[in-house]
Parts: structure tokens; sequence; C-alpha cells
């Protein structure tokens, strides 16, 4: 047997922000979800069951957001998400009488598509519509270390002078996992990476024990760290140990320009039969003639041209392979050069949004299969989870006094705040002291006023969503993302101005319940926690 | 050419992608050698694997959600939504950090406390008297004028240990001035390796390693202001050598 060259954490962060309007028939956004099921969670569970059914011994470690959790298992959305399947399915079934009669180099894709919905449509009932339990199944197997995050997936460090709301973040973060989970975590994902010097104690306040950080954090940093990133650290004076992230590694795969999921024989994500074929023969599956992404893609990446090449599944098939090498290639080399330099094992620690896998790169579930099988080969690496890492710790960890950091663009807090998303803050930070102000002068209320100062605890946590700014940043879904805000913000406005006449608004509570299902377990007074 | 900014790396930093690169020898190269040998190999992987230069119009998304209404698109109304006033009727000021270098900070004076002011100081000035605290030494500050339709500004500040407060302030016509608010104090991002560079000679190893987690297999580091600015000045102190 080799000699362990390199221990290496696979992180994945899955979280998609608390969509959810009933109130509509059909509403685009919730598509975020629904693709993101249907492409990366639904998929990335069956392939982790297989390995699992196959004996493999694979380890990695899975975040799932709050907000996440809470529409995976909403019942109202997943009838929607069957709605949706289902239509999937109905276009798969003439897409491939399409194809097989009009485009014949289509068709194998068609194919393929109608059985994947047909599988997924599979594991999605195998597991009563909760594919959590799935997660938590292989989790007790040992093969997962579910990992905490923040409740909204709030970026931290724009709060850290609200030291109230980071705590809400953290402790409701804890409180949902364990209700999901049935657990308490070791591990915490600092959304976007997101460090501030002091979080630490925070978190080792809720006997957490560990959370990833930013590749650069290390050099960085206030001191001098010689492990460089290769080994845990200790943050600060706590008990909470950190994980670097490394980027040289992580961006082999995670680049725009130069990762492999840009390779030209992988899919093209970009077309869609939603937007090339006649509106006519697609409206039934697209948003009250909007056109939309369908998940029907036949296309190759190619090249920089609009004149793509079909897409050929045993080409594709042949560069994950060879992509899935050159990776444990070039980690087992990192290991290797590590090891030597420094006379110990290093700790490599990967962290990817769980969605780039199979929804943003198609391809991706295959690669992570690869990769995981991969392992079980003789060549020196050993999959582990940062939880394992601590248990077999043999040496003291170097102790780190970092900076702010993230993973954002920058290294720091430009994306979150910046000249389209700054002015937000001015309203969060306004509601947070006003919520904070109204649990001081209303502590332990039960009844109507408690379910109204609650329902203004959820209005205000959902606002600090760090997706609301990054949509801002990113010009992406810009309308939608300051609506939400300001729906938020104008609900906790309603609280506000009632409380201080000692009202509740009934009429009003009723529907801001049902409109924001989530965190049933909220309690307000974590905004006034010296009561 | 892949290596864009190759001929802007450290000695240590080529020799680091030639070791990761598997390059013989490489521990014997001049800059020069190991420049030459590194696009010799990036020009033979470019053959193989396309990398655009310039603009991409073939750029992959990797992150982030679809926008699927495009820009400027309507949104049907959410039930709930209010205006948000512009201000809050407080005087207070707030202040972030952006990065390693800017502040951010935004502030609001109470309409009743506005009255006052104009009826006490008729011809008064506003400014932004920006506080650093530097460890033992004493504090220093400088002024920032704004005026009464300013909210909010990006404030620069130095790399090194210490505190930075901002304070609103109010200047009469006579010069004598008034503090209005006072924001809380945020710790500066003192960088140990911006400090002490010169450490570097003889530990040539360490940023190596450093490094190592920093730079991908195109030899790009990634984009961080501390992680510049830590190899500028090492390469500063290879310079001196």
């Amino acid at each position: 047997m080799s000699k362990t060259v390199g221990r290496v954490n696979l992180i994945l962060h899955a979280h998609s922000p608390y969509v959810r309007h009933l109130e509509y028939d059909k509403f685009l956004e919730e598509d975020w979800l629904f693709e993101s099921l249907n492409e990366t969670y639904i998929p990335l569970l069956r392939m982790l069951e297989n390995l699992d059914s196959e004996n493999i011994d694979y380890h990695l470690s899975i975040s799932f957001s709050p907000t996440l959790c809470t529409m995976l298992t909403d019942a109202p959305l997943q009838e929607r998400f069957l709605n949706y399947m289902n239509e999937r399915y109905e276009l798969g079934l003439k897409e491939e009488d399409r194809c097989l009669r009009m485009a014949p180099e289509f068709a194998e894709m068609a194919i393929y598509y109608r059985k994947s919905i047909e599988k997924n449509l599979e594991t999605y009932e195998k597991y009563n519509r909760n594919i959590l339990t799935g997660y938590k199944q292989l989790a007790e197997k040992g093969h997962i270390e579910l990992v905490a995050t923040a409740a909204t997936n709030c970026y931290l460090p724009l709060y850290k002078n609200h030291e109230k709301a980071v705590r809400a973040q953290i402790r409701l973060g804890i409180q949902e996992h364990l209700r999901f989970f049935g657990q308490m975590p070791k591990g915490f994902w600092l959304p976007e990476c997101g460090y501030y010097s002091g979080l630490e104690d925070i978190l080792a306040s809720y006997h957490i024990k560990w959370c990833q950080l930013a590749s650069h954090s290390i050099l960085s940093a206030k001191n001098r760290i010689d492990s460089a990133g290769y080994q845990p650290i200790e943050l600060g004076n706590s008990s909470v140990t950190g994980f670097v992230r490394d980027w040289s590694l992580t961006n082999l795969i995670w680049s725009n320009s130069l990762g492999y999921p840009c390779d030209q024989d992988y899919r093209e994500f970009y077309r869609d039969i939603g937007y090339d074929l006649p509106l006519d023969y697609i409206r039934p599956y697209i948003h009250d003639d909007v056109r939309v992404f369908t998940g029907f893609k036949y296309w190759a990446i190619t090249g920089r041209t609009d004149q793509k090449q079909p897409y050929s599944m045993s080409k594709a098939k042949e560069k994950v392979a060879l992509h899935a090498e050159n990776f444990l290639y070039h980690l087992r080399r990192k290991g290797i050069l590590m090891s030597s330099e420094t006379s110990t094992v290093p700790t490599i620690n990967l962290g990817f949004d769980a969605e780039l896998f199979g929804h943003r790169w198609f391809e991706g579930i295959s690669f992570l299969e690869k990769i995981l099988r991969g392992v079980v080969e003789d060549n020196g690496l050993e999959f582990t989870t940062p939880a394992k890492c601590l248990s077999t710790l043999t040496f003291e960890p170097e102790k780190a006094f970092l900076n702010d950091c993230s993973w954002g663009d920058g290294g720091y807090s430009d994306v979150w705040l910046d000249g389209s998303n700054a002015w937000i803050y001015r309203h969060t930070h306004r509601a947070i002291e006003a919520l904070e102000e109204l649990a001081q002068r209303f502590p332990d209320q039960v009844s109507l006023k408690g379910r109204f100062l609650n329902q203004a605890a959820r209005e205000v946590m959902l606002a600090m969503a760090s997706d609301w700014p990054y949509i801002m940043h990113d010009k992406t879904s810009v309308s939608y993302a300051e609506k939400r805000l300001r729906n938020h913000l104008g609900s906790f406005r309603v609280v506000y101005t009632n409380m201080c006449k000692n009202a509740v608004n009934t009429e009003w509570l009723i529907n801001a319940e049902k409109q924001n299902a989530i965190f049933p377990e909220m309690d307000y007074n974590i905004f006034n926690p010296d009561r | 050419m892949v290596l864009i900014n190759i001929d802007s790396l450290s000695l240590n930093e080529l020799a680091y992608i030639a070791q990761v690169e598997g390059i013989q020898g490489y521990e014997d190269m001049s800059r020069e050698e190991l420049i030459d040998e590194l696009k010799d190999l990036y020009e033979d992987e470019d053959d193989v694997l396309p990398v655009p230069s310039g603009e991409n119009v073939n750029k992959r998304f990797v992150a982030g959600l679809t926008d699927y209404r495009g820009e400027g698109a309507e949104v049907g109304s959410l039930p709930g939504v209010e205006e948000l006033p512009d201000l809050y009727p407080e005087t207070t000021i707030h202040l972030l950090t952006k990065n390693a270098s800017w502040l951010y900070c935004y502030w609001s004076i109470a309409p009743l406390d506005d009255e006052k002011f104009q009826e006490a100081y008729p011809d008064h000035s506003l400014l932004l008297n920006v506080v650093i605290t530097e460890g033992d030494k004493d504090e220093y500050s400088y002024d920032i004028p704004v005026s009464s339709d300013d909210h909010e500004w990006n404030i620069s500040v130095p790399h090194h240990s210490g505190y930075c407060r901002v304070e609103l302030m109010l200047q009469d016509s006579n010069g004598e001035r008034y503090v209005i608010c006072s924001s809380q104090q945020i710790e500066l991002m003192y960088c140990y390796w911006v400090d002490h560079a010169d450490e570097a000679r003889g530990n040539e190893d360490i940023i190596r390693r450093y490094l190592s987690i920093l730079t991908n297999k195109y030899g790009h580091i990634t984009n961080c202001s501390t992680v510049k600015e830590v190899v500028s000045a090492i390469k500063a102190e290879e310079d001196l050598q």
C-alpha cells in the first residue's frame, strides 16, 4: 500500500435563496431550485448511493443551507417540482420523437434526458420527496460529513458590528441543521468564505469545531503561519480550527475561462431548446411566453464561435476520464511536494458550490464520481472530512490571527459592498437595530404578539441573505433581488410600526406567515440574548 | 501565450511553477532560462487546449443564478412591498470594511438635529474626520469635506496595525468644529508579510508554499490586493540583493 501523500477534504456547499411564491401559479425564479434539484441534488445523491452500494469507501462534506432545506421539505414546492418534472417528461417524449424523425444527431441526448427525468423522479419518490433523508443516511454510514451554515447564507463580515444578528444567523443555522438532520454539526460553512476576526469566538460558543477559510487568508494574516495553509490552523485563541481552501487546485475546475468545464467537448449550457425552437412548440414548457431554459441542450461548447457542434456523449465521457485523471495527478503531485518539503502529510481543502456539478457543469457529477472512485486506487491520496482530520490530529495546530477575507473577487467584501448594493446596509442594519429594540421592549411575548415578533425576525433574517447583494453586483436578476429586499424590510416595518402602537395586525400576520413559511422554531428573543 | 504575467514573476515564483510543472534542473536556472522553459511548455499546451485571449466570448458561467427576465425587466408586484425611506430620521454614522485599503461609511442626520444646526450655525459646513490610531502611537486624523447631500463615502486607509473611526463633524463660520456623531472603531488590516518582506530571504521554501496555494497552473495568482502587495514587497527585497 502506498504511503499517504495527502489528505483531501472535498467540501460542497448546497444553497439556494428562499424563493416561494405560491400567490402565482408558476414563478420563474422557483426554477432555480427545480433546476438544481433535477440537475445536481438528485443525480449527486444517486451517484453517491451507487458508490455506497459498490462498497466504495468515499468521504466528502456537504453543507445544505437552511433556506434550501426548507424549500426541499416544503410540501407546496415539492408538488410544484413534480409538476415541473412531469412537464419536462412530456417534453422529453416529444423531443425524442422529434429528434428521431428530424434531428437524429440529437436523438441520443433526447433519450438520455427523458431517461434521466424518469430516474430522478424515481429517486425523488423513493425518499417521499425529501431527498435530505438520502443524504442523512449516507452521513450515518460515515461517507458524508454534514456541515451547518448561516440561516440565510448571510455574508457575515458586513454585519460584524451587529453581533446579535451574527449570533442569530449562526444559532438559527445550527438549530435548523439539528431539525433537518438530527445531529449536532461539528463544522460550519462560512457563507462566501466570509470571515472576520472574532467570528471564531462566536462559533466556539455554539460548540462548532471547524470552519473553512479563503485561500489568501494565510498569506494576508496578521502573524506568520509556516504551514502556509497545508495544515489545519487554530483560529485566534479559540477552540475552532480553520481549513484553508486551495485556490490553485480548485481553479483547475472552478474557473470561468480556464477550468475543465470550459472544454470544447463539454455540453454548452447556453444553447437550450427553450430559446432555439419555435414558440408554438415550446410554449407549454416556458413561462407566459418568457423563454427559459428547459434543460434540453444538444450542443457542445465547441469554441469561440456561434457555430456549435452537436454534443457527443462519448467524446465528453473521454474528457471526463482525462480531466479526473489530471485532477488526481495534480492533487497527488501537490501532496508529494508538500510532504517532501515539510515532512508531514499535507491537508488539502477543496471547496465548491454544489450546483457547479451537474447544473452549471453538466458532466460535473461524472467527474466527481471518477474522483471518488479514483481515490480508492492506491495513489497515496486519502479523501477525508475535516471532522475526521481533527479526530486524528497528532500535532498542535499553528495559531492564526487572520484579517477579514472571503472567496469573492478581490478576496474581501467588494462583491457584496460595491456601487450597486452598498445602499442595502443602511436598511438592513437599521432593521436589525430596530428588531433588537423590539426584543428588549417586548421580551418573552407569547401568542399573537410573539408570532408577530417572530415574523419580524424571519423577515430581517431573509433580508440579510448574501444572494440579494450578489445578484445586484452580478447584474443578473436585479429587479427581483431589489423587490425581495424591499419586501422583507417593508414587512419588518409593518411589525415595527404596529408594535410601537402596541398593536398586532392579525390579517397581515397570517398572510406573512403563509408567504414566508420558514424557520418554524424562530424565537425573536435571540436578538436579545442578555434578557 | 497562456502565462500572461510571466515576465513580472519573481525568481521564486518562477522556480515554484517550474517545480510544479516538473521541469528538470529548475533549481539552477536563471530567471530568463525559467521564463523561456515555461513559455515553451505553455505554448505546446496551447496547441492542445485553446485558451482565450482578449475578450472571451465563450466565457463559462460557473456561479450565480440564471437571469430569466433580462436586465431591467419588471417583476410582478409582490404583496407587502413598501417603499423604503432614502434616509432614517436618526443621527448616526456607520463604518464597514470593504477591503484591505478601503472602508465604506454611510450616515444620516435626523431632521430635528438638522434644524437645530441650521438655527445655531447658519453658515456651517460638514466634514468627515477620519481618525487612525496606530498601536501605542498617537492617533492622527484627516478631513474629507462633504456636502449636505452626501450620505456615503469610500475612505482610503493604510495597511497597518491600528484602528479607524470616522466622525461626522460640523464646522461653523469661525472654524470651530463639533462632533455630530462618531462611528464604531474598525480594526485595520495589518499583514505580517507586508511588514516583514525581508524575512523572505532565507525562507524561500515558505514563500513558495504560500504562493503554491494561490497560483494556478497557468501562473496566475489569485486576485487579491494584499497578496499582490506581499509579492511586490518580496520582489523589492530580492532586487536589493
